[in-house]
């Protein structure tokens, strides 16, 4: 049976595809003999947000942004979500500093405006940043020390508006951002930082 | 030939190109299998095919702008990997030959398995088409397996239609010559 129904599909087009032929198609029809890796849609889709680390201003597109997020999200630390007191004495933290870019883009629904976040923390095993904008999720957004000289970073798009935030080391210390502009109370004693995510379209 | 369902495949392309990572991880794992087949028979070599594939979904992931429709997205797939398998063979022509560690000369003809015996018959056939230059199997492979019409690939191929026609015509008649062993074996008709 499947022989007459690949036949149907061999002759279908108008062409009377010679016998050995239409078993060599069909043949050639089977999967290779190796698989593909069952993490290959991930590779590549990790490979394509590995481009967020050079971002080219307006030429970054919303994909990239996109898986970014989507790999963070999937291939996220098991990290406490409960925000434990300060221990300053834990890891030396030279400088930390945020900056917000002026590169933005206007999307069918929201305008984005890319925040890099930044920590010189030549001691970090890991440095991640939490804040309203994620449920104060620290697993979701982890800063990557690229050049290996203790400057972490990440590249975040976020929608305008105010949001508090604190940085994460090593999964167990937490630290204020010393540069922010603002600080609020966070009800355990300590200071969140402010930021303000002013669209240019605003300025 | 394809059972896709472009409704699906033009959702996940607006998701994707709105920034879901998600959707771009299936769109690839819907899509992925056959673009992986069309570079290994282009190519006979399964690193080569997986290279190839890989390389098909960065160029999808950086132009899904430019992807209207499902439809239109099974177009660009294959001729993103044609033409990146065609560069590679000219590139890399002296070296790039069938993959024998994966052809076992051993095995029997007395197979029971359906998938086994037709997976088995692919790479038989695949040896003989390693043996025609690359614009001919080239020119089966888009015509007889992927099932493409002529004038889709006059479009893939930018040639006219007489030439994709010769090209077809020639393909046939060479791999015929090559795959003796198969008379008789061919489907009643």
């Amino acid at each position: 049976m499947d022989r007459m129904s690949d036949m149907d599909q061999d002759t279908r087009r108008g062409e009377e595809l010679d016998p050995v032929l239409a078993l060599a198609a069909r043949g050639l029809r089977a999967s290779p003999p190796t698989a593909l890796p069952t993490d290959f849609a991930a590779r590549v889709v990790q490979r394509a947000g590995a481009q967020i680390e050079r971002p080219t201003g307006r030429q970054l597109d919303g994909l990239l942004r996109g898986v970014g997020q989507w790999l963070a999200d999937r291939f996220r630390p098991q990290t406490q979500r409960v925000r434990p007191a300060l221990q300053w004495a834990w890891v030396a933290v030279f400088s930390v500093a945020t900056a917000v870019l002026t590169s933005h883009w206007n999307g069918d629904d929201a305008e984005v405006v890319m925040v890099r976040f930044s920590m010189i923390a030549p001691m970090a095993r890991s440095v991640s940043v939490a804040g309203d904008f994620n449920d104060w999720d620290a697993g979701r957004i982890n800063l990557q020390d690229a050049r290996g000289d203790g400057r972490w970073q990440a590249l975040v798009p976020m929608e305008p508006g105010v949001y508090q935030y604190m940085f994460l080391i090593d999964g167990k210390l937490w630290v204020a951002d010393p540069q922010a502009v603002e600080r609020l109370d966070d009800g355990f004693g300590q200071q969140n930082s402010l930021m303000r995510i002013v669209a240019d379209d605003f300025l | 030939m394809h059972d896709i369902d472009f409704s699906i495949d033009r959702r996940l392309v607006e998701l994707a190109r709105e920034g879901d990572g998600g959707a771009a991880h299936e769109l690839i794992e819907r899509h992925q299998e056959r673009v992986y087949r069309l570079a290994y028979r282009l190519t006979g070599q399964a690193d080569t095919a997986a290279d190839i594939a890989q390389d098909t979904f960065l160029r999808l992931l950086q132009n899904l702008a430019s992807i209207n429709d499902g439809q239109a997205l099974i177009r660009w797939l294959t001729r993103t990997a044609t033409n990146i398998a065609r560069d590679r063979w000219r590139s890399r022509r002296d070296t790039v030959e069938f993959d024998e560690a994966l052809y076992d000369d051993d095995m029997a003809r007395d197979i029971t398995d359906d998938a086994a015996a037709s997976a088995q018959m692919g790479e038989r056939i695949q040896r003989g088409l390693m043996e025609l230059p690359h614009r001919y199997r080239e020119a089966f492979i888009l015509r007889h397996v992927e099932d493409l019409t002529h004038e889709e690939m006059c479009a893939q191929l930018g040639l006219s239609l007489s030439v994709v026609k010769v090209r077809i015509h020639r393909a046939c008649r060479m791999l015929r010559a090559l795959l003796p062993e198969y008379e008789g074996d061919g489907p009643d008709v």
